[in-house]
């Protein structure tokens, strides 16, 4: 009994065949998930409940940074906003890569250890294609919404909105891992980072043809 | 079948009017209701349009409206708001995940039926072992003069709005004893919830 999260995988060709779809249950929370869940449940404005300075493992430039240590202090008298998928894409339209994805898509594999906090090999997401990329990428043909589908929510689950990326390599490009990002801020004194909640590889790993389109659609669900 | 990212397990511990120990139940919580699906994605999201209704279970039922941005958020307690975090019942019917409420809310107080709620105490998270855990409890205090008899127990977030300051308790979880338990008259019970989070 419990609180399971899932990502729904469509795989489509050039044409828009569906050649792949896969549930994956993400089964492995790291100890940012942790943390996340300690704060939603001591946070507050006025502390009868004393507790510390949390230090959790952050990014707080581009998506493929290595996280470092960053700090949540409780805060008397102020509002304390923990807000794990808050979304801050690259400007739509550019090629600049997306900033703070919810969706962490790596070509990478590592053996999953809770204190994980980045993708071995983040692929890095576009917003948009420039034509000129070599390094393995996707564009984000659609990007997740900032904001949860109110109709989503039902007896059973509700949904993120589904993020769609595309292939523009002339070769395949090849997903196998994923991570579930999300942003953390506090409104005072303005600090705001995103850490990596959950971690699982794919295997088997998923290709994405020339052309392509893989969506994902995360699922929040309770047994 | 794999374990969930969050589950949870109660603990249950009835003292008698000397301080000794008269009963122990521990077991996996298995009722994580709807409104935790509604706290979870009113916290998850942005959309200061987005609203939700949930029951205010402080002592009586009403239901009032939660809506973005969240302020705060937590499952503490005070005196004048001693709902929020753990509540207790009398009721003995399984939970409905659709049901906000315990089946029967034993009114904190020194009244006939009625326990004195503590203050509820969280612990820090415990991430050296897997699954993570931390720990929520509180003591009820029963100076009602006659046994007080549980059978259901449940927890509860308190919330506000951002901008309107709604403040409630709101049911997250509930779950029902495997047989309802008494507490005599100066006798206690501590309940704790371990939340679990797998990794």
């Amino acid at each position: 009994m419990g609180i399971h999260l899932s990502a729904l995988v469509l795989v489509r060709n050039k044409d828009g065949e569906i050649v792949q779809r896969r549930k994956l249950r993400l089964h492995s929370a790291t100890y940012q998930f942790a943390q996340f869940m300690y704060e939603m449940f001591t946070a507050q404005v006025s502390p009868s409940i004393l507790y510390s300075p949390i230090t959790i493992q952050g990014i707080t430039g581009k998506y493929n940074d290595a996280p470092s240590a960053q700090s949540l202090t409780p805060l008397t008298g102020g509002v304390f906003y923990l807000i794990p998928i808050s979304v801050a894409f690259g400007a739509n339209g550019t090629s600049a890569p997306v900033n703070n994805p919810i969706i962490g898509l790596g070509t990478g594999t590592q053996t999953f250890s809770p204190s994980i906090a980045q993708l071995a090999s983040p692929l890095l997401i576009y917003s948009a294609f420039s034509g000129s990329e070599t390094t393995p990428n996707l564009t984000e043909a659609s990007p997740p919404s900032a904001y949860y589908n109110h109709s989503g929510v039902s007896y059973q689950n509700f949904y993120f909105s589904p993020a769609k990326y595309e292939s523009n390599m002339s070769s395949s490009v090849t997903v196998s891992e994923l991570g579930w990002y999300g942003s953390v801020g506090l409104t005072s004194p303005g600090t705001s980072f995103y850490a990596l909640m959950t971690y699982d590889t794919i295997s088997p790993s998923i290709s994405i043809a020339t052309s392509g389109t893989l969506t994902v659609t995360f699922i929040v669900e309770f047994e | 079948m794999p374990k969930p990212l969050l589950s949870a397990r109660y603990r249950v511990v009835v003292h008698d009017p000397e301080g000794r120990i008269k009963y122990i139940e521990e077991a996996p919580s298995k009722s994580f209701i709807l409104n935790f699906l509604y706290w979870w994605w009113l916290c998850l999201e942005l959309d200061e349009s987005d609203s939700i209704s949930v029951v205010n279970t402080s002592g009586q039922q009403t239901t009032q409206t939660l809506s973005q941005p969240m302020g705060w958020t937590g499952v503490w307690s005070s005196a004048s708001s001693p709902y929020s975090g753990i509540q207790v019942g009398s009721g003995t019917s399984a939970p409905s995940a659709s049901s906000p409420y315990l089946e029967s809310l034993i009114l904190s107080g020194t009244g006939p039926g009625q326990l004195s709620y503590g203050t509820v105490s969280v612990t820090s998270p415990s991430l050296s072992s897997n699954p993570g855990t931390m720990q929520i409890s509180n003591t009820f205090t029963n100076n009602s003069g006659g046994t007080v008899t549980i059978g259901e127990i449940g927890l509860a977030i308190q919330a506000n709005n951002g901008i309107s300051d709604v403040h409630l308790a709101a049911l997250i979880i509930h779950d029902v004893l495997s047989s309802a338990v008494n507490v005599a008259n100066g006798g206690k019970v501590t309940i704790t919830y371990t939340m679990e989070v797998n990794t």
